[in-house]
């Protein structure tokens, strides 16, 4: 039993637990820095965030220890059961869960406790994509014998029917979650899609999927028939010239087809489908108008906070605007902004770095995987952290449309820290137990 | 293999692109000398809480008797206080340098052990009338961190009624402890109707944030006024009072010690409450209230003190109307009943109940010359009917709590109302021993003496319940919160006394022969043109010469005004009392006084000095 202890804490990662523990750490103390007030001055305060968050740390840490008592061929043999389980509460959160700040995807236990099941559900999904990815005959792109190609309509497209339910797994948590109105995690899942890349899918889904968002925003701005006639233009184009690049003049028919069809859709669905707030936040980030109620504002105030850092910042707990609660939501979605203002370029610098770090360790501990498996996990895990990195900081700064997602490990939130805690502590002891694989 | 693990440059690549991007917006945002940063530097965001102005109070006529005016507090900022000439600040503002070197030590030490943020506004002179505003407004740049904030202060056109419109007065810890919509330095109705109507008077305090300058210049709303929370004016409180019957009721009062409640009967309407003696309601407010409150507050007289409603003195004989009801009721008294009077009621072989000369005494005549030895009998017959002294006595007290006696009015809009004694059988077991009393041994209580206590107010709703024939209104002061009725809103309830109707016949009689006939003890009150019916009582004072009581209503048919008054050591009812009372009877009902000799000497008695 000890042997094998010993054996564990020597391959675990040493990197990768530092950053887990520093970005833990350096986000608590910013919640508290935030969250502090006259009548809550400790960072033990248990009835304030920082204290509650505290609470999540330990928690946490508990289940990371637990997660190591598990052998990886649990994690791999479950991954169909953990993931069914995650979709049920999914719908189970549509019919009995509360809404909290307009998304109806919480179980509320006590006033003070509140279970968000989507935040486990990227853990689940990733679990699920490494066990059928991870098969040694799993492909997205089709071989040579294509028996395995997916079709559609008689058209060959350049996926393989495994690669088509990998897609099909991600899309189901991804519009369960959309159905809560939970547009910031719904758009999280497109960073598995980001992964597959590295596991061969064909860049024309790529293309496809830039091609999409371009036209949808084109078409609220412009009138639909410029739309069509420029998308008529680059169906000349790609005729002409890469029609074998794109694999035939069907698929360039049925890709002019789609583009057309989602033209046509998207003034209605503008008009009828989204919400009042949604058009709102569309326009705002297309700069059609200037929000300075709603998400506008919470990005200007940011900005503001931020600005008045300066190089080395005000101070841990001397950020007068962190102090006036100045930006809303500021432990949580905009935790970067107190970072701003009271560590200064210098601090906020060596924080994006060492996320980039993380991030980058992840994937290259990825990388160093013998088992298929634990390396579409570590590609999953890197991604999905990427994303909420690029997207929370992007919005903290300006740079990214305000979608209200958290800083993984740093923000505060019991769901979201214990999250990204399964997410990274599986990967961990994946990645502990892999000289144990024989090649 | 080689070619896929190549791919990872690809997502350094990627994430090396959007680290570098956010470090160099970071850079923008932070290193240059921009807006963001100067922002920052430059303005302070300020929470302003906005007080609307209380609602003002007007009487039953519309008039106004309450109002605002804006005053103003010098507020320091101690984050944003820089050395200033302290001497002349304290010049302008009146205040003593060693009293702002006090306030602002305590400050700082509170900011030292974290108990207050330096971004606090501290007031350090308060309640500045207009007249200091105009000359330090212009002075106000000498004094970074230092600004004026402006306020409403309660203010009386006319200086009466200074107990029943109580007044308002800065919260204290129990209070804010208690209600979270109180902050510290806030304003509250202390007493009257500033307390029993707080929540419709205040309205709701508005929070902004604002951006100021470092001038303390308001520099525009925070978040657009995301924030902030709208103030909502306070509601008119039109009340039951009528003033001019107030100022002169206050009038008549002068250098006397007592209380008058006028009320409408068929309302329950009080028309006026007459403390005395009283203060100018304006010296409550402000700057004034430091002045003189701790004066009044000394004052022997004690002018604070709302007698009106106060605990205080026996009922003496008014009492003796309300124990001709009762008799009636329970069938041990009628019209034709005489009782013995030999100028006393004999209740042992040592001791009797004294009576002044007069022939025997029928019930009528009973009322009209006040006979003792007849109410004591009434009493006696009363609590004989049963077979224990305790449960007859318990018979009469239910009477007696029904006629609004021994309780406080719980659904009354008067604050603070005491609800004198009548006291309990269990008392008399207590002091007697259990079956150790009879009717004789509490046979005080028979002519309104004794342990018994009461109130103008409870007086005058005896005198209510006669008008009434059998029932009250419970009194009150609100008549219309805005242009909402409170009366239609059924805040106020009628309550029977479960007298029949046919037995005030006679009782009123005799209070009409009281006040009309010769020989009546209250005929100084007579009025030609009015027919005023009404009770003497002279309550009997262990300290010093009795207190003059009386109760009356008028006209008799149809009865438009009760009253209820108490003169303090004014000897027998009559003297004071009526004359007092028929005067406010007058001016009501008629607005002319026929009498301006009788005027003249009520107005003039000084009953305080002597
Ligand atoms: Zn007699």
């Amino acid at each position: 039993m000890s042997s094998r202890n010993q054996s564990i804490i020597g391959n675990l990662d040493g990197w990768l637990m530092a950053g887990y523990l520093f970005l833990v750490f350096f986000g608590w103390i910013n919640i508290y820095s935030s969250s502090y007030s006259e009548e809550h001055s400790s960072i033990f305060d248990f009835s304030a965030e920082q204290g509650k968050q505290f609470i999540w740390i330990c928690i946490s840490l508990g289940l990371g220890f637990f997660l190591f008592l598990f052998d990886t061929k649990f994690f791999q043999a479950f991954s169909f059961f953990i993931y069914g389980a995650v979709l049920v509460s999914l719908v189970l959160v549509l019919i009995f869960g509360q809404t909290v700040a307009g998304n109806k995807s919480w179980f509320v236990i006590t006033s003070s406790i509140k279970i968000q099941p989507s935040e486990f559900a990227k853990f689940a999904t990733a679990l699920v994509l490494a066990r059928i990815m991870g098969d040694n005959k799993f492909s997205f792109t089709p071989g040579i014998s294509s028996g395995n190609q997916f079709k559609f309509l008689g058209i060959p497209f350049h996926i393989t029917k495994d690669g088509m339910l990998a897609i099909i797994l991600v899309l189901i948590p991804a519009a369960l979650i959309l159905m809560e109105n939970d547009t910031g995690t719904t758009l999280v899942f497109l960073s598995f899609f980001l992964a597959f890349f590295r596991f061969g899918l064909n860049w024309i889904f790529f293309i496809t999927g830039v091609i999409s968002i371009i036209v949808f925003f084109t078409s609220i701005l412009y009138p639909v028939g410029f739309v069509l006639a420029i998308l008529a233009l680059l169906g000349l184009i790609a005729f002409g010239s890469m029609r074998n690049l794109i694999g035939g003049w069907k698929i360039i028919v049925l890709l002019l087809l789609f583009f057309t069809g989602l033209t046509l859709a998207v003034k209605p669905i503008y008009n009828h489908v989204l919400k009042e707030h949604h058009r709102k936040r569309i326009m705002v980030l297309l700069g059609q108008e200037k929000d300075m109620k709603g998400s506008g504002w919470n990005v200007n105030n940011s900005k503001m906070a931020i600005g008045s850092g300066g190089v080395l910042g005000k101070g841990f707990l001397k950020g007068s605007l962190t102090k006036l609660k100045y930006v809303p939501k500021q432990h949580t979605d905009f935790i970067f902004s107190t970072v701003g203002e009271e560590w200064g370029f210098v601090g906020s610098t060596v924080l994006i770095l060492i996320y980039l770090f993380f991030i980058m360790r992840l994937v290259a501990a990825a990388e160093r995987q013998r088992s298929m498996f634990n390396k579409v996990y570590g590609y999953m895990v890197a991604c999905i952290m990427f994303f909420h990195f690029f997207m929370n900081i992007g919005t903290a700064v300006g740079l990214a449309p305000a979608v209200g997602i958290p800083l993984p490990l740093v923000s505060y939130g019991g769901s979201s820290l214990m999250g990204f805690t399964l997410l990274i502590w599986v990967f961990l002891k994946l990645d502990s137990q892999n000289l144990q694989i024989l090649r | 293999m080689n070619q896929d693990s190549a791919i990872k440059y690809i997502y350094y690549s990627i994430f090396g692109f959007v680290a570098l991007a956010f470090i160099i917006k970071l850079f923008l945002l932070q290193i240059p000398d921009n807006a963001y940063k100067q922002f920052a530097n430059m303005y302070a965001i300020r929470r302003v809480v906005k007080y609307p102005a209380r609602g003002n109070i007007l009487d039953r006529k519309g008039n106004l008797m309450v109002s605002n005016e804006y005053a103003y507090d010098l507020l320091m900022i101690p984050a944003e206080a820089k050395p200033i000439d302290t001497l002349e600040l304290c010049r302008l503002v009146d205040i003593e340098k060693s009293e702002f070197i006090k306030i602002t030590s305590q400050v700082w030490a509170r900011i030292k052990e974290r108990k207050m943020s330096k971004t606090q506004a501290v007031p350090i002179a308060k309640d500045l009338s207009k007249e200091y505003f105009s000359t330090i407004q212009e002075k106000m740049y000498k004094f970074p961190g230092y600004f004026l904030d402006k306020k409403p202060l309660r203010k009386y056109p006319k200086p009466i009624a200074a107990h029943i419109l109580g007044y308002v007065g800065e919260v204290d810890t129990t209070i804010t402890n208690k209600n979270p919509y109180y902050q510290p330095g806030d304003y509250i109705g202390i007493s009257g109707i500033e307390k029993a109507y707080e929540e419709a008077l205040r309205g709701r305090k508005g929070v902004k944030k604002v951006f100021v300058d470092v001038h303390n210049n308001e520099k525009g709303s925070f978040m657009n006024g995301m924030y902030d929370t709208a103030s909502v004016q306070g509601e008119n409180l039109t009340t039951t009072l009528d003033m001019e019957l107030q100022e002169y009721g206050e009038i008549l009062m002068r250098n006397k010690k007592g209380a008058i409640v006028a009320i409408e009967p068929k309302t329950g309407e009080v028309l006026a409450m007459i403390s005395s003696p009283t203060y100018d309601p304006n010296q409550m407010v402000g700057r004034n209230k430091r002045k003189f409150y701790p004066g009044l507050l000394l004052d022997k007289t004690k002018p604070l003190y709302n007698r009106a409603i106060m605990d205080g003195y026996p009922p003496g004989s008014t009492f003796k109307v309300m124990e001709a009801l009762i008799g009636q009721q329970e069938g041990v008294l009628f019209p034709n009943t005489v009782h013995p009077c030999g100028g006393g009621y004999r209740i042992s072989a040592t001791h009797r109940v004294g009576c002044h000369a007069h022939p025997n005494a029928d019930l009528r005549y009973s009322i009209q010359t006040s006979c003792n030895a007849y109410y004591c009998a009434v009493f006696n017959s009363i609590v004989k009917k049963y077979k224990t002294a305790r449960e007859g006595y318990n018979v009469w007290r239910n009477y007696v709590l029904k006629f609004g006696f021994g309780q406080n009015f719980p659904d009354s809009d008067i604050p603070n109302i005491k609800k004198g004694n009548v006291p309990t059988s269990d008392f008399y077991d207590k002091r007697y021993g259990k079956g150790g009393w009879r009717a004789l041994t509490i046979i005080s209580l028979g002519i309104g003496q004794g342990e018994l206590q009461a109130n103008a107010l409870q007086i005058a709703n005896l005198a209510c319940i006669v008008a009434n024939r059998g029932y009250y209104i419970t009194p009150h002061v609100g008549k219309k919160i805005g242009d909402r009725d409170l009366a239609a809103e059924g805040h106020f309830q009628k309550h029977e006394t479960g007298i029949d109707d046919k037995y005030f016949d006679i009782v009123i009689e005799g209070m009409y022969g009281a006040v009309n006939v010769p020989g009546g003890t209250a005929l100084v009150g007579k009025l030609n043109h009015i027919v005023i019916c009404g009770k003497t009582g002279t309550a009997q004072n262990p300290h010093g010469k009795d207190h003059s009581v009386f109760m009356a209503y008028a006209p008799r048919e149809n009865p438009q005004i009760a009253i209820g008054i108490l003169v303090e050591n004014a000897g027998f009812g009559a003297t004071w009392a009526a004359p007092i009372a028929s005067l406010m009877i007058e001016k009501y009902l008629t607005d002319t006084i026929t009498r301006p000799a009788l005027e003249k000497r009520m107005m003039e008695g000084n009953l305080i000095t002597q």
